[in-house]
């Protein structure tokens, strides 16, 4: 093979064997010719050859010289160094195993590590200049840390007509669409989009064309989009697809086009887009029932394309200052909650970090497990490296008396680390693709991205990177060791055992002081894996107010309670109202049926249910009689649940005064209200709440409600009770004709004596009978939907459990190792002593303290440091503070429990010493 | 020994001097090593003896500065032979190389007959 020059002076290896043949090549030629020269000046043959030779030299020497200004000499020395060290390593395979294993399992860690960190939080999206992608989302109210990030049909065109920052806005939703495919009815993953979403991401079809502008009008939107693989799954790749009726919903859709193969938004499951009509916004002079004005939004999530050098921040900013420019004054009154400067909140968050922007402090917190992880095992190595450093001392004198350069030993030493680091990478990869193929499918719950995860170009750089520093580290070591010893005594000592005090520390230093680091490091492991260990503990059981058992929720929809996308009325609203009342009151009808079977409990009907849906908006009350404050802003508000009478006794909730509902609380009854704890505290103080009255500004215009009963607070949103929160509970029956329930699908709830998952089959039959075309979804027992809310917790809590309990046995595993070889080290003394009456309690006793000093200062610098650095597990931890006690205590006893068996097994062999065949050995 | 002794007429050559008589024998046309070594000692009457062990290593040198170029051919007698010729670069370091050796040997001169001057 020919390069052009230049290569071979960059690669100079490329050519090697060509250069070395040319070479050899020369030589001949050189010799012959002089052979004749030397002939023709008269000399005999034979002498003409060995004249030749001698006037050139010695051939391997001008090669070798030759080769050195070739520049190839380090990579004869490298490959030298490399074939040394790994006959060595093979000479002693117990140790190199071990070793590799050891780093193996750091290195793959941490490569895993990186590859979920890199292929999460750091890889660019898939779209390009993706980092101009900005999520756009509003909010009102003082629950705003509540709403997820949407963008309201009246928001929207004002920002897209005006606002400067953003070159393109989107509108999208996820929804599953029913597909009427040759092989029956199938649920297709799919996504209604603004047209502009696709030039906003710059995507291209691959067959077909893309939406128009036109199509997200009424009547013109039956058009779809297929993903490129749902092309080939499902319809056969089939190139005439343009122009082909599909039906969907029920209804006739023609595939404009087929998006380009890998293009995917807003998540990889996507298989089919249809153009999302975003509804005209209704100003709110519709006037309602009790003269209330009406605001009536549809809201969705949104995509914004940056112009070219606005941040984020600026786009928030002109977009908050545009849209409170607009509100008018029924929204700025919607909007203004007490205290709060902004009317309505704008935010604009780069796409990436709004998908995986939450795991951040999670990966964080891992990566860190992980890297501790690693530091464990390079200090066990680095043990290992020593203790064989040790052994080896006399061969390396012997190479430096030799006449081994210093410089070429301490090569010589780095090698083989970096050989043994190199296998350890090796195994390392293999041990990250095991970990990165089996993680996904445990870690719990939908994590944006995960899937995408894997070992590319990137993580292997990363792993090679790694396995190099790691090997350089690690070798190191021995090396600092080696170049501090005196070749000569080492020698003139010859095998005599040296002839320090007897102790740990003093004969080995180095290796006693990398015992304590693993010991600390190990100990901060622990300490983190407490925590989430305990906070996860207090995540199940923590009380939350209500009885979780034997409780079943799920949802019912009806599929004519929508409102229309052309446009809102008063009258449309108000017939959907009315209808969406009679909907809740048959359910609670034929629930109510249920309760005739011997394994119901109770049976209950509301529109929200812990873990299922949180409360709508909060809405300001007053105490009636009270003073009305001038400021309407200033009034306290509270959430609002509408509930059955018995969802009370489904969740158990405590009544700590009054009564909870009764069917007598119907729809032409006083009307009355339950309030909880807080709210109750917040409005009454200590005083005895029944019998109050409160106006709520909201639903059911101004009448007051009577308050009947108070009952303890309970966690609805989130995992455990962070903020409590003021609630009110207002009879269902009585609800009717309240719009700010809007017409979400109500939550129906069964409480069983036995297995709650038996009645299913009841609740299906009960919504089919309330409304004929209504269905059951969202079906789970409230157990099972607990124990997804944990699952994350309990995730993070077993993984770096496992690495804990890891580090924890690496450690033992090099005290283990440390003690053993000075018991080795020692078994002369240890038989003097023996002989001279030392008890064998005595010796157990003399080394077990040893070891324990030095698990002792380990123990101690490991709880500082984990003192130090908890705080990194802030955000995962719920009801624990990052210092929790009990586990600063637990966590070092355990490890000084493990330490002190790691120490007591090499101990106790010391003690068995026989005196008599050790001297006589001696 | 692996060369065979100098005899008193005969000098061996002084570091790095045989770089330069290496390129001034280039500059008559390209050459192979063999003949480079024996036009060096027929040109000074064989007073120079080149140690041919120090010829290639010396001619690789060079080829990595890029001052010659080495190209295989056929010599006069139809061997294949590696053949060495000087570059522009190689043309402008022999300059460089002369004028530094013709100062030293002004300077040596100076300094080994001072006597002249006084004569």
């Amino acid at each position: 093979m020919k390069w052009p020059a230049w290569v071979y002076r960059v690669v100079p290896y490329l050519g090697r064997r060509q250069a070395e043949e040319d070479l050899q090549e020369e030589l001949r030629l050189h010799l012959e010719l002089e052979r004749e020269r030397q002939r023709d000046a008269g000399v005999p043959e034979a002498d003409a050859r060995r004249a030749a030779w001698r006037r050139l030299g010695n051939g391997t020497l001008i090669r070798e010289r030759t080769r050195d200004v070739w520049g190839w000499r380090w990579l004869d020395d490298l490959g030298r160094d490399v074939r040394h060290a790994v006959r060595g390593l093979r000479r002693s395979p117990g140790f190199a195993s071990t070793v590799m294993l050891v780093l193996a399992l750091g290195i793959g860690a941490n490569t895993a590590m990186f590859g979920i960190v890199y292929g999460m939080l750091i890889r660019p999206l898939p779209y390009p200049d993706a980092e101009a992608i900005v999520r756009v989302g509003e909010s009102f109210g003082p629950r705003r840390e509540l709403v997820p990030m949407r963008l309201s049909n009246r928001s929207m065109p004002l920002l897209q007509d005006s606002a400067e920052s953003f070159e393109q806005l989107a509108a999208y939703q996820e929804l599953s669409l029913d597909w009427a495919g040759p092989d029956g009815a199938v649920s297709l993953s799919g996504a209604l989009v603004s047209p502009s979403l696709f030039a906003l991401l710059r995507a291209t079809p691959h067959l077909g064309r893309l939406f128009t502008e036109e199509e997200a009008r009424v009547g013109r939107d039956r058009v779809a989009l297929l993903s490129h693989s749902a092309w080939i799954q499902r319809f056969g790749a089939n190139p005439d697809i343009v122009g082909t009726p599909v039906v969907l919903e029920s209804n006739p859709y023609t595939v404009v086009g087929v998006l380009s193969e890998g293009f995917y938004f807003p998540n990889t499951d996507v298989e089919i887009w249809t153009p999302y009509v975003i509804p005209p916004f209704t100003p709110p002079s519709a006037v309602g029932p009790g003269e209330q004005r009406m605001l009536v939004m549809f809201s969705f999530s949104a995509l914004g394309r940056l112009r070219p050098g606005v941040s984020p921040e600026r786009a928030a900013t002109e977009a908050r200052t545009m849209l409170q420019r607009n509100s008018d004054e029924f929204l700025a009154q919607a909007e203004n909650p007490p205290g709060d400067s902004p009317a309505i909140d704008i935010r604009v968050v780069p796409l990436l970090d709004e998908m995986v922007g939450e795991y951040r402090p999670a990966l964080l917190a891992l990566t860190a497990a992980m890297a501790l992880v690693l530091l464990i095992a390079c200090v066990n190595v680095a043990g290992l490296l020593l203790a064989r450093g040790v052994s080896r001392q006399r061969a390396l004198a012997v190479g430096a008396a030799l006449g081994a350069g210093r410089s070429r030993l301490v090569r010589q030493l780095l090698t083989e680390s970096v050989v043994l680091s190199t296998g350890g990478g090796v195994l390392g990869l293999a041990v990250a693709i095991v970990v990165l193929r089996t993680v996904p499918a445990l870690v719990p719950g939908d994590i944006a991205r995960l899937d995408e995860v894997s070992i590319d170009g990137v993580a292997l750089a990363f792993t090679a990177g790694l396995s190099s520093v790691v090997g350089l580290l690690l070798g190191a070591a021995p090396a600092f060791q080696w170049s501090r010893t005196d070749p000569v005594r080492t020698l003139n000592e010859g095998g005599a055992r040296s002839t320090g005090g007897f102790g740990v520390l003093r004969s080995n230093r180095a290796r006693a002081g990398l015992a304590t680091a693993q010991v600390a490091l190990a100990l901060v492991l622990l300490t983190g894996a407490g925590l989430l260990l305990r906070s996860f503990v207090q995540l199940i059981t923590v009380d939350r107010g209500y009885d979780p058992a034997n409780v079943i929720a799920a949802r019912a929809r009806n599929p004519d309670l929508v409102l229309s996308r052309q446009g809102v009325t008063t009258e449309s609203m108000m017939e959907l109202l009315a209808a969406n009342h009679r909907f809740h009151e048959s359910l609670v009808g034929e629930m109510t049926r249920l309760e005739g079977l011997p394994q119901v409990e109770a049976v209950g009907v509301s529109t929200s249910f812990p873990l299922v849906v949180p409360p709508g908006g909060a809405v300001p009350v007053h105490v009636d009689g009270r003073p009305e404050p001038s400021d309407p802003g200033a009034l306290p508000r509270t959430l609002v649940h509408a509930a059955s009478p018995g969802y009370f006794d489904v969740l158990r909730l405590r009544i700590r005064d009054g009564r909870a509902f009764t069917p007598l609380d119907g729809a032409g009854g006083p009307r009355v209200l339950v309030v909880n704890e807080t709210l109750a505290r917040q409005l009454f103080g200590g005083d005895p709440a029944i019998g109050q009255r409160l106006v709520l500004r909201g639903p059911g215009g101004s009448e007051p409600w009577e308050v009947i009963g108070v009952v303890a607070d309970v966690v609805y949103e989130g995992l455990t009770l962070t903020q409590s929160q003021a609630e009110a509970f207002i009879p269902l029956a009585q609800a009717g004709g309240t719009p700010m329930f809007g017409f979400r699908p109500p939550v129906i709830t069964v409480r069983t004596a036995g297995d709650p998952l038996a009645v299913v089959d009841f609740l299906g039959e009960a919504v089919t009978a309330a409304y004929p075309s209504a269905t059951l979804f969202d079906v789970m027992t409230m157990d099972a939907r607990l124990s997804t809310a944990v699952a994350q917790p309990r995730f993070y809590a077993v993984f770096v459990g496992f690495f804990a309990s890891l580090g924890v046995f690496l450690a033992a595993f090099g005290l283990y190792g440390l003690l053993s070889y000075t018991v080795a080290q020692r078994r002369g003394e240890i038989g003097i002593r023996v002989a001279l009456g030392a008890h064998s309690r005595d010796i157990l006793g003399l080394l077990v303290k040893q070891g324990m000093r030095l698990v002792m200062v380990g123990a101690f610098v490991g709880v500082a440091a984990a003192a130090a650095s908890s705080r990194i597990l802030e955000s995962l931890l719920y009801g624990v503070t990052t210092d929790d006690r009990l586990t600063f205590v637990a966590a070092p006893l355990v490890l000084v429990a493990v330490a002190l068996v790691a120490c007591w097994l090499p101990a106790r062999r010391a003690a068995r010493v026989d005196p008599m065949r050790v001297l006589r050995f001696e | 020994m692996a060369r065979p002794p100098l005899s008193d007429d005969q000098l061996g050559l002084l570091q790095g001097t045989l770089d330069m008589l290496i390129l001034q024998t280039l500059r008559q046309g390209p050459a192979h090593g063999h003949q480079i070594a024996v036009t060096i000692e027929r040109t000074s009457n064989d007073v120079l003896q080149v140690d041919h062990g120090s010829l290639y290593p010396a001619l690789h040198r060079l080829l990595k500065r890029g001052w010659i170029t080495g190209t295989w051919g056929v010599s006069t007698n139809n061997r294949r032979a590696k053949f060495y010729a000087l570059t522009e670069a190689g043309r402008r370091q022999l300059v460089r190389e002369a004028t530094k050796w013709e100062r030293m040997v002004e300077a040596v001169g100076r300094v080994m007959r001072p006597a002249e001057a006084e004569e």
